[in-house]
């Protein structure tokens, strides 16, 4: 008797359900308008082959899990963050991105958790877009004066000469030691945007940008063997904002049809961005 | 491009991207704060069809967001 989620089926439908899973497990990842990854799904990274100047585009899961995680439980505690016995909030970390500068030494000045990724497991992100969000301080009515919270808009920022780009990552697989479950995890590294004229306008909050490679330093990035002073020079690298654009999306774009399709916003509400003319 | 539709499931959005993948359909259902979960038909013993994830997980996912989809598709 064969059953499948609960249901009795023929062995052929078995079967064949089997072998859906193997094809879903295998499937075009590629194929998908949104490579945002707020939800820690799966991304598209190039992968360097072991002891070859090769790589291949492998499914990996957004947001870097130390090795040392037991189970998916302790992964959401890790993420999210938890009360611990005594009942305080312990915050989670953030780890889908990794500054550049703390790479190797955190921002307590601590070995970074993750500075054998930054040496042994750097990866290549391939990114068609990604998303940011400009805070804009609506003014007072009454007084004039901007209010103490920002009202975020989104953005979406492109490289226009490129249908997909290069965003330097880290990768650690990591194994869910209760159900086996493996996956490979990363975190793309990012640079101050402060200097880049788009991007200090539209991620205005926190001025920093994934870091950008061109190919050059994408190959170096992937099967250069490094110092780890030109590892942080290369993650600290800023793309020229000249080759790079940017337009307001809809607030809830994450839920649309076309996450990528602009909006427009009054310029009272969201004043445009001012760039200089690219020479 | 895949197609790709919302549903209502919860108060919340789902958006669903419907693939073929050798000929087979399965739809992969984003949810706020979750992985993508995949849902496809089979057919149980008795002939009927039912609503399963793929690969195996809970039944009254697949029974609930299934028959949202297919409200839409009949739609």
């Amino acid at each position: 008797m064969c059953y499948y989620n609960g249901q009795r089926v023929t062995r052929a439908e078995k079967i064949r359900l089997m072998q859906l899973e193997k094809l879903v497990a295998d499937f075009d990842f590629l194929n998908s308008p949104l490579q945002e990854g707020f939800d820690f799904g799966p991304n598209a990274v190039l992968k360097p082959i072991s002891g070859k100047e090769d790589y291949d585009i492998v499914k990996m899961e957004w947001g870097f899990l130390p090795t040392y995680l037991q189970n998916r439980e302790a992964v959401q505690r890790f993420r999210i963050g938890y009360k611990d016995e005594n009942g305080k909030w312990i915050t989670g970390y953030d780890t889908l991105n990794a500054k550049a500068e703390n790479l190797f030494m955190n921002e307590k000045g601590k070995p970074s958790m993750y500075r054998f990724a930054a040496k042994e497991r750097r990866c290549l992100v391939l990114s068609s877009g990604f998303y940011e969000w400009r805070q804009i301080f609506p003014k007072n009515k009454r007084t004039g004066l901007p209010l103490k919270t920002p009202v975020k808009y989104p953005y979406r920022i492109f490289l226009p000469d490129e249908e997909y780009f290069f965003m330097a990552g880290i990768w650690n697989p990591w194994t869910d030691k209760d159900t086996g479950e493996h996956v490979d995890t990363f975190a793309i590294t990012t640079t101050t945007a402060t200097g880049n004229i788009l991007m200090e306008q539209v991620h205005n909050s926190k001025k920093r940008m994934p870091t950008i490679l061109n190919e050059e330093l994408a190959y170096e990035w992937m099967f250069g063997k490094l110092s780890d002073e030109r590892i942080i020079e290369i993650a600290k690298s800023q793309y020229p904002w000249q080759k790079m654009q940017a337009y307001s999306i809809a607030k809830d774009f994450k839920a649309a049809l076309d996450p990528t399709e602009a909006f427009s916003y009054s310029e009272q509400d969201l004043p445009p961005l001012v760039l200089p003319i690219a020479a | 491009m895949p197609e790709v539709f919302n549903i209502n499931y919860n108060d919340q959005t789902v958006k669903i991207e419907v693939h073929d993948i050798n000929g087979q359909t399965i739809y992969r259902a984003h949810m706020v704060g979750k992985h993508p979960i995949v849902l496809s038909r089979a057919r149980n013993a008795m002939g009927n069809y039912f609503w399963t994830l793929i690969p195996q997980g809970d039944k009254k996912i697949a029974n609930e967001i299934g028959a949202l989809i297919e409200e839409h598709v009949k739609k």
